[in-house]
């Protein structure tokens, strides 16, 4: 005989209890996204999500967790829970280059598929996560999609600060906003399409040249704008000067309160103990090496090449850009300098036609020469592409004798014999493998370069040393296709990705594909920039830099793919350096020791100044820097005439950047303490808290899930077995119609973390958001869906049951579930009967009577009427209390936003009042009627207008201020609105102690 | 045949008198109340409380969606407020949305006297919405429907002997609705207590009440606790000075039947939180600074002894905790004592050894008086100016160079 499943009146109501909303920072809440996830979240991730789903109907909040602790898993957690409670649409904009990393996370993480949102009609429409490039969000065609299609229930936006924090300067001195200003377009647009959304900013540094930024920040995520104010009140009250580059003395506290209520901001000192794999060190490795004579002739005849001024082969608008580019990659390899001057050799020889012939095309020849070498540069394919063309003067001879002079250059560049950066990388390589067969360190490296020529050529290097043989070196590029890139994508198909129903696209599958060959089989991984953003290989722990992007923040991205969460080893990065070129070791100075990229100096007894605790570069600081120090670096070999003159500028740029950073410190020392707000102990004794009451709230959780659907299996009669594996518990399903798609022929879940599970297992864990859990969910509302008989062991007499859902909107709704009875007491009338008393037959035994209910009579309606406004009144005081703390908190923030302005009133008024005596010790000194007459006509003024200041101070303590008032009504509203209740079933119930609750009768009520 | 007879026979029969009833029961608003000895716009804030915490209750009231609203006594400052005041009161009761009674009892502040706010010929009353009730009569009764009654009585006079909760009606015989009182005085028999107005303990059970209302103290108070019927104080809303304690609350009550108990619970809707603290020490003072007192009305009473350097940063400290010309203070609302900070200048004998020979003379000359009784005092505060003045010099000085 089959099991005996609850009455269906009892799967109603644990389904119900199950899924209704709570409070954001209650442990229920919260586990559960932790279950929709295949992730452990860490407790300051937890916290972050607490804090983060709490903001979201206000408006959202700015996620500013220092690097390294995984701002990407908070996000998730948040888009997983908010997906489980219902949200359908939600958009992601992220920096191009880092749209991959984003969809292969979710999608390993949470098993989201993010649908890249595209230029073209429907891109946006119906349900799901999208994901779309910051520039295309904020380009015209984009934005319009957008708008047009229906809202988001969230947006989350990665590294806010970059662009989105420059709102500011489209707001007018008066505080208005100017609809049609030039400056931060794409701010305004992404703004225009955000309006109502909720936004969720992730960024590391929210505060980085100036306090108007944070300004433009809080406004994404507090609509109400009473916050923070309207930017001259904001800048008046909280910054010393007008750029907003100084806190104004004594208003640290305030500010950081107020911050304090949108920005959550978790350090790594302050997350490290409780993280299972602490952050580990960096350390930094130099292969120094001497260029041959020959080599050095060669790149010295180039570079003379390139600063010449009456450069044929660089004209026009792009000649800055396409010379900055052949700098860098010139640095790269022989075989990257050789390309490019076959590249230029072939430009100029179409010149010297063109000229000939009178015209000259730029635009697509131009992007040609470059674009194909260039690999996740977009920024400069992109505006090379775009940009207009240019037909300047050609002349032909100075064409034809430039084009003789790069034809000898590339010869000798093609004819070098040695490469001694090239015999500088197969000895770094030869090191760490060794290493590896030594069982120290993990044996494997990535080697990023710029250049696609340079990564075959490195690929080609390695393979003839037989240092590794081809098997063993992965290729990753911006556009993974070839032979390669296939078969690691079936191989990653049939390792990994068994379920082919859940595919990704090809673009994120390729890059996990590749990744799962370099963990699985390869020992070196070359990458271009393409890799340097989004891929996650901590598993790796040496970084090679075969060549350096001029912008430190790059470099930064390329040793943060191994130097990062979950990484287990210190991280090791090696760069080569040529002693003999001045211009190479001072970029390696600067970058080494005045940013301390690269970490502590390995085998060196040097302390490295300015380095945290990894070991690693300051956030603040590098953001700060990196923009600007690419910009001077270009603008030094634009400028320079020689090869001593860019030595000597760059010995400049080494100490400007020092002196930048030290004043940069001083200056961001007290503004980052304002989103800092957190002391250490309370934080830890908080994650201590979370760390420790998180797993058993997951078991309570685990074990309400089994109950409903274990309750819905037997009450289907869906075959299943159960079977308990490792502490873990699975149920094998047999084929059965009432299953959902996907389970319909049998399957497998989980309770719980199923043990060492992969991916496969791990997506059938059962969370709120299961297929399974929602049949459950449906099966027990179909159940219940008109009046029944239950049977109460527990009760005496007979009456009527209701079950009501309680929505207690308010700052933070809730739902509640209640059942209330009422007992029939003699003729006709009906009884309310106590909460207490009926939960108590409710946990009794519970027994089916054999037909449905009619509708209960007025008498009991009544009577079940008064039941549940005793039920709500007993139940109601806790969330009360929250209710009112939220209240409070808001209110104070709507005083303070008049109060602001009372402040800057006030001082106006006190200015005024200066000048006013002022005016009247000139009008008793006057002795020319004509100065006294001016003199009175300044005072009249100046009386009128304090006068008017006067009134409207007077206005606003009164608190008679349009906004102040319409703001404070709606908070009254939603704190005062009346709960709305939702029946959910209603029974007729009989007591009889001795009836024993009976699986058959109750199938047959169904 | 009496009214209660017709009543009875009206209604609908109701064998078990079972109904569920709220209300919301508060007191000692105080409204229109002066804060004099504040500096005029903390004085204002804390009047403006007063009616804000009005606006509060009442949106309490239509969350909870109460059968009544009971305001028993002292909802004025005295009975004949200024125009304003009553009539911004009855704008928040006529905008409050509630449809529910709300009972308005004249307490012992503002007593039902000729003149007063609550008589039925003062302007207010034209003003007050329907559903507001002034208890302007001896014998006010209030039906809640068919299964309560609300029996109130007035305060008639700024003081008196009587016991208005023991003149209220008896329960009648055969009268088995929720009956509620209403009256406002001093439970005469709790130790310490004034006894303007008695009220005896055992008032609401002599008189065969479910619940009594009452107001005055401006502490929320069950009395006595036990009670077999509830009778509350449910406190100021918004306390009204310094020292008193569980201030800030209604109380929100619920009756399943007439007979049980009603389960009565104190909700708070105060804004505002009143502390008297006396500071000994800089350190305490920092401590005190540095807690979160937004939501603080506070009278900081210094009695400390500060050498001339500490008293800068006393002056700091201060200008924190009450906000300057650029910054707000952290405290809410601060009264500030400090006239017993005494100024101690031992410490300056040692600064001025290394100023210019004129201002160390003039050092030498002053502390030579500081032993002189009289002058004592005074001299001790011109060396501090001097002291003070000297710095500031020097740090200009500094600051230009």
């Amino acid at each position: 005989m089959p099991p005996a499943a609850p009455h269906p009146i009892l799967r109603r109501l644990r389904a119900e209890e199950l899924v209704r909303l709570r409070r954001a920072d209650e442990p229920r809440r919260y586990v559960a996204s932790q279950r929709a996830g295949r992730v452990d979240p860490n407790p300051h991730q937890i916290d972050a999500v607490v804090f983060a789903l709490r903001r979201i109907p206000e408006g959202g909040c700015i996620l500013a967790d220092e690097v390294g602790l995984g701002k990407t898993i908070e996000a998730g957690l948040v888009i997983a829970q908010m997906l489980s409670e219902g949200a359908r649409r939600i958009l992601l904009i992220t920096p191009k280059p880092l749209m991959g990393q984003w969809r292969q996370e979710l999608y390993r993480l949470f098993d989201l598929h993010v649908k890249e949102g595209k230029a073209e009609r429907g891109a946006f429409d119906g349900d799901g996560v999208f994901i779309v490039g910051r520039e295309a969000a904020g380009s015209a065609t984009i934005a319009g999609l957008l708008e047009r299609s229906a809202a988001f229930d969230l947006c989350v936006v990665d590294e806010a600060h970059e662009v989105f924090a420059a709102i500011h300067k489209r707001y007018a001195d008066d505080g208005s906003y100017k609809e049609d200003a030039r400056h931060a377009k794409l701010a305004h647009r992404v703004r225009e399409v955000l309006h109502v959304t909720p936004v969720l900013l992730l960024t590391a540094t929210p505060i980085q040249n100036s306090l108007l930024e944070l300004w433009g920040l809080v406004q994404y995520v507090d609509p109400s704008g009473t916050l923070l104010g309207d930017l001259p009140t904001f800048r008046e009250v909280f910054t010393e000067d007008a750029k907003g580059r100084r806190l104004a003395l004594g208003s640290d506290h305030e500010l950081r309160r107020r911050l304090a209520r949108v920005v959550q901001r978790t350090l790594r000192r302050q997350a490290q103990e409780f993280m299972e794999r602490p952050f580990v060190g960096r350390r930094a490795q130099t292969f120094d090496y001497r260029m041959s004579e020959e080599e050095k002739r060669v790149y010295d005849d180039v570079t003379r090449y390139l600063l010449r001024p009456d450069i044929q082969a660089f004209r026009g608008p792009y000649r800055s850009l396409l010379l900055l580019g052949f700098h860098r990659r010139m640095a790269s390899s022989k075989a990257a300098l050789a390309k490019s001057l076959t590249n230029v050799e072939s430009r100029l020889r179409r010149m010297l036609r063109a000229a000939e012939a009178g015209r000259f095309d730029e635009g697509e020849e131009t992007a040609a020469v470059f674009a194909d070498d260039l690999d996740g540069e977009d920024e400069i394919v992109e505006a090379l592409r775009a940009e207009a063309t240019d037909e300047g003067e050609l002349d032909a001879a100075a064409v034809r004798l430039e084009l003789q002079h790069v034809t000898a250059l590339r010869e000798s560049a093609e004819q070098l014999s040695v490469d001694s950066k090239a015999q500088a990388c197969i000895q770094a390589v030869r090191a760490v493998l060794q290493r590896g067969h030594a069982g120290e360190g993990a044996g494997k490296l990535v080697i990023f370069t710029e250049s696609l020529t340079t990564q075959e050529y490195v690929r080609d290097l390695l393979i003839e040393s037989a240092l590794v043989t081809p098997e063993e070196i992965t290729l990753f590029r911006g556009d993974n296709r070839g032979e390669r890139a296939t078969e690691a994508l079936s191989r990653w198909e049939a390792e990994v990705e068994r379920d082919a129903e859940q595919r990704p696209s090809r673009d994120v599958a390729v890059r996990l594909a590749l990744v799962h060959e370099f963990r699985t089989r390869s020992r070196v991984f070359i990458s271009t920039e393409a890799g340097a953003k989004g891929l996650n290989l901590q598993f790796c722990d040496t970084i090679v830099n075969y060549d350096l992007p001029w912008n430190p923040q790059r470099i930064e991205q390329r040793i943060g793919r191994c130097h990062r969460y979950g990484q287990a080893r210190d991280v090791t990065v090696i760069n080569f350096l040529a002693t003999d070129n001045e211009a190479q070791r001072l970029t390696y100075e600067i970058l080494s020791e005045k940013l301390a990229l690269f970490g502590h100096v390995l085998g060196a007894s040097d302390v490295v100044l300015h380095a945290d605790e990894r070991g690693g570069p300051d956030d603040a600081v590098l953001s700060a820097i990196s923009t600007d120090f690419e910009k001077q670096l270009g603008a030094i070999y634009r400028r320079a005439r020689s090869v001593e003159e860019i030595t000597a500028e760059l010995r400049k740029l080494r100490d400007a950047t020092e002196a930048r950073r030290v004043s940069f410190e001083a200056e961001h020392a007290r503004t980052a303490q304002l989103i800092q707000s957190r002391l250490d102990a309370s934080v830890r004794e908080h994650f201590a808290a979370i760390a420790e009451g998180t797993p058993e709230e997951l078991a309570e959780l685990d074990r309400d899930l089994e109950q409903v659907v274990l309750g819905f299996l037997d009450a289907a009669a869906v075959p299943h077995v159960r079977e308990e594996k490792d502490g873990a518990v699975r149920y094998r399903l047999g084929a059965h119609p009432a299953l959902p798609r996907g389970l319909r022929e049998g399957g497998a879940v989980w309770v719980g973390e199923p043990p060492g599970g992969g991916p496969a297992e791990r997506a059938a864990t059962l969370h709120l958001a299961h297929p399974l859990l929602l049949a459950a969910l449906d099966e027990a509302r179909h159940a219940t869906g008109r009046p029944l008989q239950v049977v109460f062991g527990q009760a005496e007499g007979r009456g009527w049951l209701r079950v009501v859902k309680v929505r207690r909107d308010g700052l933070e709704p809730v739902e509640h579930v209640l059942a209330v009875a009422a007992r029939a007491s003699g003729e006709g009338s009906m009884e309310p009967v106590s909460p207490g008393e009926v939960q108590r037959w409710l946990d009794g035994e519970l027994g089916a009577a054999r037909a449905e209910a009619p509708a209960p009579p007025e008498a009991a309606r009544e009577a079940l009427d008064d039941a549940l406004e005793e039920a709500m009144f007993l139940s109601e005081a806790e969330h009360e209390e929250h209710e009112q703390r939220h209240f409070e908190e808001r209110l104070e923030r709507l005083e303070r936003f008049v109060e602001d302005r009372l402040l800057v009133l006030e001082k106006r008024r006190a200015r005024i009042e200066e000048q006013r005596v002022d005016a009247e010790r000139r009008r008793d000194a006057a002795v020319a009627p004509s100065a006294r007459k001016r003199a009175l006509e300044a005072l009249s003024r100046l009386a009128t207008r304090e006068e008017e200041l006067d009134e409207e101070i007077e206005r606003l303590r009164g608190r008679e201020d349009e906004r102040y008032q319409r703001e404070k009504e709606a908070l009254h509203a939603r704190r005062y609105a009346p709960p709305t209740v939702e029946t959910l079933l209603v029974a007729a119930w009989e007591g009889n102690r001795s009836v024993p609750p009976s699986a058959s009768e109750e199938r047959d009520v169904r | 045949m009496s009214d209660d007879d017709l009543h009875g026979e009206a209604a609908a029969p109701v064998p078990e008198h079972d109904v569920a009833l709220k209300i919301l029961h508060t007191a000692d608003w105080h409204l229109g109340r002066a804060f004099p000895s504040f500096e005029a716009r903390d004085a204002e804030t804390l009047s403006r409380a007063r009616f804000e915490v009005v606006e509060r209750i009442l949106g309490l009231a239509r969350r909870h969606r109460v059968d009544a609203l009971l305001c028993a006594g002292d909802l004025f400052d005295e009975p004949r407020p200024a125009r304003p005041d009553y009539q911004r009161l009855a704008d928040l009761l006529k905008k409050s949305g509630l449809e529910c009674p709300i009972v308005l009892l004249p307490g012992n502040h503002d007593p039902l006297v000729p003149g007063s706010v609550w008589h039925p010929e003062h302007g207010l009353r034209r003003l007050l919405p329907d559903n507001a009730h002034v208890v302007d009569r001896e014998d006010f009764t209030l039906s809640l429907g068919d299964h309560a009654v609300i029996v109130a009585r007035p305060c008639t006079s700024k003081s008196g002997q009587q016991d208005n909760a023991l003149a209220l009606p008896a329960r009648e015989e055969g009268d088995e609705r929720i009956r509620i009182g209403m009256a406002h005085g001093s439970t005469f028999d709790e130790q310490g207590w004034e006894t303007n107005f008695p009220i005896a303990k055992d008032a609401a059970a002599q008189r065969g009440l479910d619940y009594l209302a009452i107001g005055d103290t401006h502490a929320f108070r069950h009395v006595p606790p036990d009670a077999d019927v509830p009778t509350v104080y449910p406190s100021a809303p918004e306390a009204t000075n310094f020292g008193e304690t569980d201030t800030g609350y209604v109380a929100t009550v619920f009756f399943l039947r007439q007979g049980r108990r009603p389960i009565v619970r104190r909700e708070r809707v105060a804004r505002w939180t009143w502390r008297r603290e006396t500071v000994t020490s800089m350190d305490a003072l920092r401590r005190l600074v540095s807690e979160d007192l937004t939501h603080t009305v506070l009278r900081l009473e210094l009695d400390l002894a500060v050498t001339a350097e500490e008293h800068e940063a006393l002056d700091t400290l201060l200008e924190t905790l009450r906000g300057t010309e650029a910054a707000h203070g952290r405290a809410g609302v601060l009264q500030l004592d400090r006239s017993k900070v005494a100024l101690r200048t031992d410490d300056l004998e040692a600064y001025f050894e290394t100023q210019p020979e004129v201002l160390r003379r003039a050092a030498a000359r002053l502390r030579a008086i500081e032993d002189d009784g009289e002058l004592a005092e005074r001299a001790r505060r011109a060396l501090y100016e001097l002291y003070r003045l000297t710095r500031e010099h020097q740090g200009s000085e500094g600051g230009s160079s």
